[in-house]
Order: structure tokens, then sequence, then C-alpha cells
């Protein structure tokens, strides 16, 4: 009767509640191969080719990127092409465009192919073959669109081109880096670039600081409001569907660099030294922190020198005074020493100063792009690359950004689950319950969604479902209730037996000690008989 | 009739808060320090910091919260989160004694104190104040994150919004707001540390600078403030502004260092004197209250001389202030060390108490049951007062409303407690305490009768908590929330000026708006109660394991024995342990040769020896 209602009741009461989870599929996440297919069209406008030689171009360029494409056991990347010849209206807008020299007339250009939408959604790379009496040098587009001269046949073409692709369009060697860094291999050496961004997350905080030591003699001021919408407005639109980037902006008085800077008499000025910039940001630190965002936060700091350390520069490793006095502080942000003229004589305190904000906003949003991970633009020497200007990040950095971000979503998301899988299975005490189990199912089959999405070239789709699974597997992983675990330490569990064990124990082995030597002394008496 | 004829006269009073003129300059945000100073008549001395920001934004719209300049971003990104339509936080280390000292500006209970009204659409207002709690107590590192549904009400007619508000707020139905108390809380300067950060010149300079946290928590009465609320800013309140008011009060006793005399100076009070005013502030004021001087013998003189003395009404009473612009006395790199000298020593003699004040206090013995009284004065001599009583009871502590009495004594009867009459309360809100998930709340409307003494009492049984549920040092006992008080008083009342509604700044209080020297309002807090609940001795268990697990292993040790050893005749000429070590002592050995001698030749032969061996033992030998 005991056993039979005893041990159920006590099975019931003493199991830990774990939900199944997919641990198989987690496993395999972290180990499956994943392909990423780009979408791209050659456009030939030179009419000096027919179908034959394009089709024979096409043939030769596929050979090409197919022996290129894989990358790594892991990472595959497919290249699928046509060729095709220029439709009559594309040829119209050649024929407006005059000379080869002037950069105007191929940026004209470029954005007129792009407003004409010829190829569906333009979400495809092309290539346009231009006859080389319009170009000379291969340009890189604002959009997706890359323009190269036809210098001799089609098939010198293939070289240049699988160039662009591969290294400047998707940057495969960078990608690959990301991708293995967010897995965790430790094998890959950190570089500067990798180190420099931000790791991907769903949303950032970005801060704009103004700090004036002395407000009693300097009021300084700034358009910070239509700054923020003039020089980041674009990009805040074109990242919008993809992060969550919030831009605030405060000021701060009576807070002055962390260190003393140096007096340089021969520059009559005051410098900062370039291996002491990194205690210039402790003393502003707790201006930073929000508490209500868990979002890595970008911080922009412009730092008005004060009266008696004017004008203060930024020396580097050579004791060269630094052209911009900025400097970047890999995943915290970047510092502006921003020096103004000394009051007049008879000025009245506090003197207004107002800031030029195109001086702080130039230096900081090419700081924000290399913060946001965003690969500057690669420009060898016969590659001319259209600056995105106002737009601050072109169509096809933004895919760029786009994928690396993918693929560090996807990776990162599958080794986090991996980790919480191998902790759940070694601590058998941890409660496992619905909302954990719901949030792994949703991350593993936005994991796998995503790259379902990635090998049919839709990368807006894929990065979408990556934010999804790491925004999931995060939320799995960082659950409180993985933390309430242990319902008894397993110390405290101890505690409890020892005074009952331990005098029992020692009756018990006492006797099984005797026993062992009446056992022996047996055999002796044997082995004597015999 | 009569309750609802009260009850509406209450609300018309307290409710419906119509906001006057608020005069603001062309810039979007302003900054303004205030210290204000009274001397209390027991000789301590009350100082009041006043910290105003105001900022042109639209409270309902969260993309204005985005680019800060005098308001501080830390909060400002909090409230427009949480969607904050205002804010009262206090954290207050002793008890401010309203029957000696009067009414403080910002009247504030001992420990942490919090009341937030949301914006009208948030969602979930419970999940709001949660996370509320959690960020406000990562911020002013404080434990309101203790402020969980287990002690968090929302009060009936106690809290009403304070600044301006919409139409929809001036509803009777409070489920936007939040008020909860931690009685418990400690407060020093980790706490005034974050509160500082959020000034624009931070301690740096102005009033500020004299903050010098050993002599400022060596007080009396410390008290640290956070208020916001939306004000209007124009005098039809077609639009709207936010205003953040930083308060910090404190009561010191300048007659302790000064060998009874009251004599004082900013030196004294503080050990620092003022050097500069903050750079971004609009103003930078102190106001000595020196209305003492014209009512006593006692007076004193201010040095340096202040720049002007303003005299205002307010009810009956003719108050002067002194006033001290501290930019013309900084200029130059001057310091300001503004003092106070006596021209008597003063004797002191009782004060006469204000027209209403509260004691509150705990019945019963034993730790089983008790009661809490509260006792209501009114010494106003010819005006009843209506007042709103509000108490939070913790839910461990089981009350009763069948056992609330409330008896009114006219002052004449030297013992309260005999021949009272039985008050009616006015209204009764009470919601009862669930265990472990609300408190009791208890709202009272009562119509306190001129020159009286009204005795509120409740009883309470205690219930035992689980073991865990207490706290380290549970033999400290339990606190209670302070009740909270809320009255109009009338308008002839002596020694008190309220701020006015329209503006948090001390300024405004001589603004001289003939409108304002009607009824003031009060909020009075109680003394916080300490009760001791049944304590269990928390080693106990481990004690019984301890025991029990003995006593099993000591039973199990013998019967062990017992059930495997076996008894057996042993050989007396095989010679034991004992034996053999006697054998090699030779003193031992001479001696048991001669009583064995004498043993054989008396009992002869055959002895048997008893003796334990083990069984390996004994079946060796067989």
């Amino acid at each position: 009767m005991c056993v039979v209602v005893g041990v159920p009741l006590w099975w019931k009461t003493t199991t830990v509640y774990r939900v199944q989870l997919p641990y198989s599929e987690i496993a395999d996440l972290n180990t499956s191969r994943v392909t990423f297919v780009v979408d791209f069209t050659v456009t030939v406008f030179d009419e000096r080719f027919d179908a034959q030689d394009l089709s024979q171009f096409a043939n030769k360029l596929k050979e090409s990127l197919d022996a290129a494409g894989k990358v790594d056991d892991r990472l595959h990347v497919e290249y699928r092409g046509k060729v095709r010849e220029a439709y009559e209206e594309e040829l119209l807008l050649l024929r407006q465009m005059r000379s080869v020299e002037v950069d105007n007339t191929v940026v004209d250009f470029d954005h007129e192919l792009y407003m004409a939408k010829l190829d569906s959604d333009n979400s495809e790379y092309t290539f346009t073959v231009l006859p080389p009496s319009k170009l000379d040098k291969a340009v890189v587009g604002k959009q997706r669109v890359s323009h190269l001269p036809a210098m001799g046949d089609l098939g010198s073409l293939v070289e240049p081109l699988s160039h662009l692709l591969r290294h400047v369009y998707i940057n495969e060697a960078a990608m690959l880096k990301t991708f293995l860094w967010a897995r965790g291999a430790r094998r890959t050496q950190p570089d500067k670039e990798s180190m420099r961004a931000f790791r991907s997350h769903p949303g950032y905080d970005v801060t704009f600081t103004l700090m004036n030591p002395q407000p009693d003699l300097l009021q300084v001021e700034w358009h910070i409001q239509d700054a923020v919408d003039a020089y980041l407005g674009r990009l805040l639109k074109a990242l919008s569907p993809y992060a969550d980037i919030s831009v605030k902006s405060q000021c701060v008085h009576y807070t002055g660099l962390g260190i003393r800077p140096v007096k340089d008499d021969t520059r009559n000025c005051y410098k900062l030294k370039h291996e002491k910039l990194p205690h210039v940001i402790n003393a502003i630190e707790p201006y930073l922190s929000s508490h209500v965002s868990n979002n890595p936060s970008l911080n922009f700091i412009v730092y008005v020198p004060s009266r008696d350390q004017s004008p203060l520069h930024i020396t580097d490793a050579n004791d060269d005074l630094s052209t911009t006095d900025a400097f970047l502080s890999p995943r915290w942000g970047g510092v502006l020493v921003y020096n103004v003229a000394t009051p007049p004589e008879n000025a009245t305190y506090p003197h207004k100063v107002m800031l030029d904000m195109r001086r702080v906003m130039e230096v900081f949003v090419s700081q924000l792009r290399l913060l946001l991970g965003v690969n500057p633009q690669t420009a060898s020497g016969d590659v001319t690359v259209l600056q995105p200007g106002n737009n601050i990040i072109s169509e096809w950095e933004l895919d760029q950004w786009l994928c690396g971000r993918c693929l560090e979503n996807i990776a990162s998301a599958a080794a986090t689950l991996q980790a919480l899988a191998q902790l759940l299975a070694e601590i058998g005490n941890i409660v496992i319950n619905d909302d954990i189990g719901h949030e792994v199912q949703v991350a593993v089959s936005a994991i796998k969604k995503s790259k379902e999405f990635l090998s049919l070239g839709r990368l807006n789709d894929a990065f979408l479902s990556s934010k999804q699974a790491i925004i999931s597997s995060e939320k799995a992983f960082f659950d409180p209730s993985l933390l309430e675990l242990l319902y008894f330490p397993e110390d405290q569990k101890f505690a409890i037996y020892i005074p009952l064990f331990l005098p029992i124990s020692i009756p018990v082995i006492l006797s099984i000690m005797s026993s062992v030597k009446w056992l022996r002394s047996k055999d002796e008496i044997k082995v004597k008989s015999e | 009739m009569a309750p609802s004829m009260g009850l509406r006269f209450l609300l018309s009073s307290i409710i419906f808060i119509t906001l006057n003129v608020c005069s603001l300059g062309l810039f979007e945000d302003e900054f303004h320090e205030e210290l204000f100073i009274k001397p209390l008549p027991t000789g301590h001395i009350y100082t009041h910091f006043q910290f105003t920001t105001t900022w042109e934004v639209e409270l309902r719209r969260k993309d204005e919260f985005l680019h800060y300049h005098l308001f501080p971003k830390a909060l400002g990104e909090v409230l427009a989160k949480f969607s904050v339509q205002e804010l009262h936080l206090t954290l207050t280390q002793g008890l401010w004694r309203h029957e000696k000292w009067g009414y403080p500006l910002v009247d504030a209970p001992p420990g942490a104190e919090l009341w937030v009204w949301f914006q009208p659409g948030t969602s979930n207002v419970n999940e709001t104040w949660t996370d509320l709690i959690n960020v406000l107590s990562g911020m002013f590192c404080a434990s309101l994150n203790y402020m969980d549904a287990k002690n968090t009400v929302c009060p009936k007619l106690s809290f009403r919004p304070r600044g301006a508000t919409s139409g929809w707020f001036s509803k009777t139905s409070t489920h936007l707001l939040r008020y909860a108390a931690l009685p418990r809380e400690n407060v020093c300067t980790e706490n005034l540390t974050p509160w500082k950060k959020l000034l624009p010149c931070g301690s740096k300079a102005g009033v500020a600078s004299l903050f010098n946290s050993i002599k400022l928590y060596d007080t009396n009465y410390h008290s640290l403030g956070i208020h916001f609320r939306p004000v209007c800013t124009n005098s039809d309140c077609t639009s709207t502004s936010v205003e953040l008011s930083q308060t910090l009060s404190a009561v010191l006793e300048p007659t302790i260092f000064n060998h009874g005399r009251q004599d004082w100076s900013l030196k004294k009070l503080f050990g620092r004197m003022i050097g500069t005013v903050c750079p971004v502030a609009q103003t930078s004021t102190i106001f000595v209250d020196v209305t003492s001087n014209k009512m006593s013998n006692y007076q004193f003189t201010l040095n340096p001389a202040p720049n002007t003395v303003e005299n205002f009404r307010r009810g009956r009473t003719e108050h002067s202030y002194a006033i001290y612009d501290i930019r013309q006395f900084t200029e130059r790199s001057r310091v300001l060390d503004l003092s106070a000298k006596y021209n008597q020593a003063i004797t002191y003699s009782q004060v006469a108490p204000p027209v209403l004040y509260v004691h509150r206090f705990q019945t019963g013995s034993g730790r089983e049951k008790g009661g809490i009284v509260s006792l209501l004065h009114n010494t106003h001599p010819s005006q009843d007062l209506v007042v709103v009583y509000m108490e939070v009871i913790p839910w461990f502590l089981h009350t009763y409303l069948h056992t609330l009495q409330v008896d009114t004594f006219t002052a004449e009867m030297t013992h309260i407690g005999i021949n009272g009459t039985t008050l009616k309360p006015l209204h009764l809100h009470y919601v009862p305490g669930k265990d472990r998930q609300r408190p009791y709340h208890l709202e009272l409307v009562l119509r306190l009768p001129a020159k009286s003494v009204t005795r509120l009492s409740m009883q309470f049984e205690r219930a035992l908590l689980k073991w865990t549920e207490y706290p380290p040092d549970a033999n400290h006992g339990f606190y209670v929330n302070s009740a909270v008080i809320s009255a109009m008083l009338p308008d002839d009342t002596a020694d008190y000026v309220a701020l006015p509604q329209f503006s948090a700044r001390i300024s405004a209080i001589l603004s001289g708006n003939e409108s304002l020297s009607g009824r003031q309002f009060v909020n009075l807090h109680t003394e916080t109660l300490l009760v001791m609940l049944p304590t269990p001795d928390f080693s106990m268990p481990y004690n019984v394991i301890c025991l029990a697990c003995t006593v099993v292993a000591i039973a199990f040790g013998s019967i062990h024995n017992l059930t495997t050893r076996r008894f057996t005749a042993v050989d007396p000429t095989a010679k034991g342990l004992l034996a053999k070590l006697k054998a090699k002592l030779p003193f031992l050995r001479r001696k048991k040769e001669g009583k064995e001698k004498g043993a054989s030749e008396g009992e002869g032969e055959g002895e048997g020896v008893l003796g334990q061996e083990d069984t390996g033992q004994s079946e060796a030998t067989s």
C-alpha cells in the first residue's frame, strides 16, 4: 500500500517541471550550413556584342563565381545571375549621358536608371556594361547598380565583375568573420573592425552630450534637434525597419575630463595624449547611463574645453595634432573636442557661443557608421565609389550591413540556444516553464526561416526573422525563472543529512571492517586446513 | 444628507484644482534655485532647498522628450517611457513634529513615499507601476522595488493631482493612481548623490554647494523630494509645461553646538558658505522667515542685511520674508555667509500647537492582538474641520472594520476616553486586505468639531508569517505606514504658508495674488508604528533535525550492535588485550599474581568470564 501510493506521490511531488525542448534541432542549427543566394543582372549597353557573346560571357561568369562561391564549409554564397541586353529605354538614358570624365553625369545616369525601375523592384544587383567612350573606370553607384566600361571583349569583364560582387558588394571575408565570431569560434583572432562595431542588437540608443565645464564663463548652445533631423534623419529612416534607434541629447555642466591635458608651449596649446584618451570618458560616464533601455548606447560627446585649457588638441602616437580633434572609443561612442574662440575682453559673462552643427555632425556621422558596423567604402585604384551623400548609407551598403547582421544574428541565436541547452542538460534541477519552451520554439523556427529566406535571396525577410530569433533566444536564456533553479541546493541537503548519516555510518563501517577481517581470516583457515 | 453635503464640499475643495497664473520667460526651459530658512519656536532651524525646473513641452507627446537642456535626461526618459502624469517621491529620515514645528512646505512621512498618477490611456497600470518602481529604485539607490502589490493602494480621496490636469482627472476614478510607502527605508548619502546629479549644476555651484553630507545627515529631520507635474504656461491654461521640483528639507539644531544660543549662520549650519550661483539658474534666492521678529521679544538681526524684506498677508496673519539675491552677494568672488544673531538668550516656553495635528500609537499587549489609535486634534476655537484620514495597514495585521470606533472629546475633558460622543464618518472607503496580496486600505472623511480631540481606533490580529517571509533581524519588528491626513485649513490659520498651486517656487508665495489668501491645503503624515509579530526561533528546524538524527543514530548504533554481535563464553586461559598489557608491566603482574592466589584458594576454579567478542573472533577461536 505504502509503495503503491507513496512512490508515485513522492515521484510526482519531487520531479522538476521541464518542458521538452528540441535539443537535436538546436544541435543541428549550430552545425548546419548557411547558404546565401545573391541575384544579379548584367545589362550590356555596348551594342558591339551580340547574343552569342552574351551567353558565352554568362557561362564564363557562372563558372568563375561557382568556383569561388564556397567560402567555408559553414557558409556558402551562391551567385545567381543573368546577362541581358539593355532595353530601349535604358539606351535612351545612356544617350542622354554626355561625356566621360565628369562625375556628375555618372551620378545622374545612376539615379535615372534607378528611377526608371526597369528591373522589377531594384532589389537585385545590376551591372551595366557601358561602351568605353562613356566611361573609363568602374563606378559603384549609390543604389545597387555598378557601371563597368567594356574595354576589350566581354571576357575581360569577368574578373572585375566578380571582384566587385565578391569583395565590394558582399565582402565575403568580413561576412565570414562576423559569422564565425558570433558563433563563438574563439580560434578567429578579433580584428579592429569587429571589435569596433557594436554587436547586432534589435535597438540602439544614440545620445549626444554637450559638455560645458565652465557654464559661468561660456553659455554654449546648439541646435541639436535640427542637426539630428538634417544629418541623421535619412539614415534613421533607412534603418528604421531593421533596428529601433532612438536619438536623444543632453547638456552636462561643470563636468570636465577625467585627466589633465599637457601644456605644449611650442604649439601654444594644450594636448590630450593618444594613450591617455581611454581615461577621458570615465568622468562623463555617470551622466550617460539610461535607466529605461537595455539597448547598447552610442555616446557622442562634444567637449568645449575650459578656458584655462584652451585650445585643446588631441595628439596621436607620433605627437602630431589630430586633424579632427575627435576620437572614437570602440563599442562606446565618440568624443569631439570643440575649441571655441576666447571671448573678447569686454564680454559679459557668461559669453554666448553657438556651435556649428555641421562641424559636429560631420565627425559623428562617420563615427556612427563605424560603430554601427557599416563597413567603410573600399575604394581601390580602379574602382570609384559614389558617396552616399545625405543618405549616409547607400543601398548596397545597407544590404551588406543587413547581410552581416543577419548572419551574426543567426549564429549568435544558435549559439545562445546551444548554451542554454547545455546548461539545462548539465543542471537537472532547473525548471523549464512553458514560456521558455515557447521562446525556444519560436527562436528555432525563426532561425530556420531566416536560413530559408537567405537561400531564396530574400535578405529583408531573412534579417527580420533573424532579429526575431535573437530576441526570443535571449529572452529564453535570460528568463528570470531559470535563476530560481534549485529547489534544494546540494550543500544544504548535505547539511541536513549529515547529522543522521554520520553517527549511523560509524558502527556500520566498523562492522563492515570487522566482517572483511573475518572473511579474510576464514580464507586463511581454509588454506591452512587444506 | 449631512454626509453627502460634507463630501461634496470636500471634493470641491480638494479635487478641482484650477491653476491660475504662471509666467515664464521666452526660453524653453528655466531653472530656479531657492533656499528657505525659518527659525522654529523650539530653537530648531528649518531649512528648505527648492530647485525648480520648468520645461515647455507637452507632457503627452513623448517625441518631445528627446533633447534635454536643463531638465535631467535620466529622469525625463523614465517619465516619458512610463507615461507619468505626476510623480511625487520623498525619502525622509526622522519625523516632522507638527505639534511643535508647525507645518513644513512639503510634508513627508518617515521612510520612502511614492505616489504617481499615470496618463489616461496607460494600458496596464499595475505593470507600468512595477516597472517604474524598479527603475526608480535603481536610480535613487532606494529599495523602492519593495513597493509591490503587497503595499500599494489606489487612494480615492487623499491624493488628487497637484498640477494642471485635463477634465479627465476631475472624475472620481483613481485607477490611474498608485500610492505606496516604505516606513523602514533608511535615507543617507547614497540617495543624495543620485538626487544631486539631477540638478543642472550638481552640487558644484549655487545653493546646492551647501550640501555637506556630514552636516546634512546630522540633523533632526531630513527629507529629499522629487515632485513632477504639469503646470499651466499662461493664465488661461491653454498650454501646459512640465515642472520638476527637487526639494531638500533639513531641521537643524544650532542650540546644541552654540552653547544654548539660537544664533546661526550658514557656516555653522552646513560648514560651508555660498561662493557662486548656478550660472544656468534664472534666479538664486535665499528667503528667511522673519515673521517671528514682530511677534515676540526675541529678535534676531541678519548679517549681511537682505536686499528687501517683503510683507504679505496670508489669512489674517502678516508674514514677512527677508530676501537675498545671491547673485548680488557673490559678485567679484565674494562669499555669502548669512548669519543671524539674537538680542537675548531665549527661554523656551510651551509652543502653541497648530490648528490640526495628529498622534498615532499602538495599543494592546501580547503578540496576538493589538490596536491602532489616532488622536486628531482640532485646536481651532470656532471652526469645524473636514479631514480625509487614510490608513494603509500591511496584510499581516488583520484589521476588522467592525472594530473601527471614532469618538470625539471636547478639549475640556482631561481624560480622553471617557464620555466621548461617537462621530459618524461622512464617508468611508475600505478595501480589506488579502494575505500576501494587498494591504488593508481605509479612507475616512471626518468632520472634527472645533476645539476637540477625535479618537479613532481599530483592532487588529497579528498573522503568522511563513518562515521565509521574515526579514533579516525579524525581532526588530515590522513597520506600519504613516497615516495621511488631508485637509483644507480655514483662512485664519496662523503661522502656515502653503506653496501656491501654480508654481513650486517659494517666490510664488510672495507673488501677492489675492485669490490665494483663502483656505490652504495641508497634508500631514503621522508617526509610523513598529509592531512586533510572533517570531519563531529560526534555528529550531535545524536543531530538531540534529536532535532527531542523533537519537535515531544512537538507537541505530545499539540495535546494530545487538543484532550483529554474538555473545559467547571466552576461554579464560586465552588472554585478552588487558591481560596481555598487564603481563607486560611487572608491577601490575606482581599485584595480580598475589590476588589470584588468594582468589583461587577461596573460590576454586570454574570462573566464567563473559566477554564480548566480535563474531569473527569468536568463530576463529572456536
